[in-house]
């Protein structure tokens, strides 16, 4: 029995060569699809091929990790030294060591604000650089890079890598996705273990599906009717676009060996770390070698960062800093300059953009439960790759990291800097009507 | 039949240690105990010494208690069919108490104190809205448990008894006290606070009087556990670059540092002979229990 759904991290057991083959040749005339990929030439690229955006969903504190403030009261500073950094005069927290030793080599924003202090809301307006309302939504910056360049090579052009649309536990966000550019500009959905199991979770939906049922059109196309209803359960609602991507990675050797991370060597798949966030991130790397160009990595599904069927977000309102030494920063530290490594002994960093940020920032005072809130005043991003200029520091924080002392950068020029690497210029922003009203965080450059 | 199992499971244990021991004093090297690589956390000895339960993230969504037996390494989760994260585990000397925290709704984090031979247990559940228990630590003579709770803005020390009643706070400090633990003969408690501006460690008597600063480090020094000999204390310590593990005397003299290596070592734990610490170590990106000599 093959399970479809997923690529494990060992050759895909239980399946041949020929199993593909047949599946190869037969499905798509069975199905009635086109071939993906051939006929969609990549539109005009801006210095950023690729785009790896690290969502840290939750909001990880801005005090506790790049902006701390050791004379601050103790009410507000937090329990953590700061440390030096390769960029003189500045400090990081001691949860990020290696960032801090390799500062030179990113810049970092220390003024991002928000119009938004709850998660799902401000979870749209840090993807999309909108407001959830009114609807229809705005286009998460992915799709709006996706939709202007369009397919190069078999893989879709926009992915998220995490383990479900971001979420809290009352809903999912609304931008995650096309917004007015339609659902064929949404993102594609795989997971990565952290064993580096990839699985799509579109393709779960036909489980039980084995080779020769693929090649028995009758019955696939029996079991496919009941697909729709499933696949908008699970958020797809253009399921025929959803079904088509999915089965285009299967079906194609070069698409299905962008999943494999075993062809990794084990010292690169070591230097992310055996974590989910850490093979998400090496997965977004074979990607970008693979020609996508937009690749959102959710730190998790669920920003609840300890609660009953949740994976661990950064929504720290308890345990805050227990949270941060004991797990989320010593991950992050760790996969985010294995990336930098990475993509630049590849010789790839100079054409990826890599931004790494939450929603908002958490409460500089520190809350009744020893812990920090949502802050949407204040917070950071990390910006790297793509003619970046490394080691700035952007922006300054108050005394107490409250409010912005510079000027305030929004979602919305986040989005507008993103776009503009990406080759989506002005004219192209305002053809596809999106971005209105943005401008280019010039000072990255 | 069971006496001769065990008597068998005696000698392998032995053997394990031994070969510990004598690959320690040869080469210097810890000894590794699990190999899945899986994040963990909180290992602590039970059984006198022949299992260590610890904390698994055994999916996206799930924090386990595991058990792992020493002669075979054979692992098994220590509350089958549990859907709710447990972590933090401690257990009585004589292993008929269990303490652990359990998450339970929404950033929810219950303490239950189990009694596994009347199969009852005692629970002191979270207050409203975001709020939690943690790190429980049961006396040796197990009567009362520790464990640390936030509120107004600090994190405090306190003590009930084993059915979770008459609730005593130990500490009224600033900042942040956490990860209690008790000396072997219940006099002392060992602890990890901020009241002095960032994490050090401290000690004092059980009834939260006379407390002493240990350690004076700006870095971070957390999760101490004092060896059952009451004469050391082990820890982890950020002070030299990232997480690893030292060693002091209970009057914060003789620093003596254990592990050194770039990647991460944390969560220290006596062995109940005092000569041995399992931790928890990052090796090639990977988390799995180690055993360190520490005799000498």
């Amino acid at each position: 029995m093959l399970d479809i759904g997923s690529f494990r991290a060992k050759t895909c057991s239980g399946l041949s060569r020929r199993s593909f083959l047949k599946i190869g040749a037969s499905a798509p005339v069975a199905l009635g699809l086109s071939e993906l990929g051939s006929d969609v030439l990549a539109a005009e690229v801006g210095r950023a091929k690729s785009v790896i955006f690290l969502w840290l969903w939750g909001a990880p504190s801005h005090l506790d990790t790049f902006d701390p403030k050791p004379k601050a009261p103790a009410e507000y500073r937090g329990p953590f030294s700061p440390i030096a950094t390769k960029t003189p005069g500045v400090q990081f927290s001691e949860l990020m060591p290696r960032m801090a030793q390799q500062s030179h080599r990113f810049s970092l924003i220390r003024s991002n604000v928000s119009s938004d202090s709850g998660h799902p809301g401000a979870g749209t307006v840090g993807l999309t650089g909108f407001k959830e309302f009114p609807e229809p939504v705005q286009p998460n910056f992915g799709s709006i890079v996706s939709k202007s360049r369009g397919h190069r090579g078999q893989l879709p052009p926009f992915f998220y890598v995490g383990r479900g649309i971001p979420r809290d536990l009352p809903r999912r966000i609304k931008g995650y996705g096309g917004g007015t550019l339609g659902k064929t500009s949404d993102p594609f959905l795989v997971s990565c273990s952290d064993v580096g199991r990839v699985e799509i979770p579109a393709l779960k939906l036909l489980d039980g599906l084995t080779p020769n049922r693929v090649t028995d059109r009758k019955s696939l196309l029996s079991q496919l009717d009941g697909v729709p209803v499933a696949l908008d359960n699970a958020g797809f609602a253009d399921w025929d676009r959803t079904y088509q991507l999915a089965y285009g990675l299967l079906t194609t050797p070069s698409s299905r060996k962008a999943f494999d991370l075993t062809e990794e060597s084990p010292t690169t798949r070591a230097s992310y770390g055996q974590t989910t966030f850490g093979q998400s991130c090496l997965l977004a790397r074979r990607l970008v070698e693979n020609q996508v160009p937009y690749i959102q990595v959710n730190w998790s599904e669920y920003v609840e960062a300890m609660s009953p069927g949740c994976d661990f977000g950064w929504d720290t309102h308890i345990y805050n800093f227990e949270l941060l030494q004991d797990r989320h920063c010593p991950i992050f530290d760790r996969a985010y300059m294995a990336l930098l490594d990475d993509l630049e002994q590849r010789g790839l960093l100079d054409e990826t953009l890599v931004v790494a940020m939450g929603e908002f920032g958490r409460t500089p005072r520190i809350n009744k439960r020893a812990s920090r809130d949502h802050w949407p005043r204040c917070y950071f991003s990390i910006w790297a790759g793509a003619g970046v200029e490394p080691g700035r520091v952007i922006g300054a924080s108050d005394k107490f990291g409250e409010d912005p002392i510079a000027a305030p950068i929004p979602p919305l020029m986040v989005g507008t800097t993103i776009a503009e690497l990406a080759g989506v210029d002005t004219a192209k922003r305002a053809e596809m009507k999106v971005l209105d009203g943005g401008r280019v965080i010039d000072e990255l450059f | 039949m069971n006496c001769s199992r065990n008597s068998l499971r005696h000698i392998a244990l032995l053997a394990v240690l031994q070969l510990a021991s004598l690959a320690s004093l040869q080469a210097a090297d810890p000894v590794r105990l699990t190999t899945d690589g899986h994040l963990k956390r909180d290992p602590i000895f039970i059984q006198f010494g022949r299992e260590i339960v610890y904390t698994l993230l055994e999916s996206p969504v799930q924090l386990r208690l595991m058990r792992l037996e020493l002669t075979d390494k054979t692992t098994a989760p220590l509350h089958a069919n549990v859907s709710k994260n447990e972590f933090e585990p401690d257990f009585s000397p004589d292993g008929r108490y269990e303490a652990f925290v359990q998450s339970r709704g929404n950033l929810s984090l219950a303490l239950v104190i189990r009694d596994t031979k009347q199969n009852a247990d005692a629970e002191i559940k979270p207050s409203g809205g975001f709020s939690g228990l943690r790190s429980p630590a049961i006396s040796p003579d197990m009567k009362r448990v520790l464990y640390c709770y936030p509120e107004d803005g600090r994190q405090q020390i306190y003590s009930v008894n084993m059915q979770a009643k008459d609730r005593k706070a130990l500490t009224d400090s600033g900042g942040v006290n956490n990860w209690p633990c008790f000396s072997r003969d219940g006099k002392q408690i060992v602890f990890g606070s901020t009241r002095d501006g960032n994490y050090d460690l401290y000690l004092m008597n059980a009834d939260g009087t006379a407390v002493r600063r240990l350690t004076t480090n700006p870095f971070q020094d957390i999760r101490p556990k004092i060896s059952p000999d009451g004469k050391r204390i082990a820890f982890t310590s950020s002070r030299d670059g990232n997480y690893e593990i030292y060693v002091i005397n209970t009057d914060g003299s003789g620093l003596q540092r254990i592990t050194n290596h770039p990647e991460r070592d944390d969560y220290p734990s006596w062995h109940p002979d005092g000569g041995k610490l399992v931790v928890v170590s990052e090796r090639d990106g990977r988390h799995d229990l180690y055993l360190i000599d520490v005799s000498r």
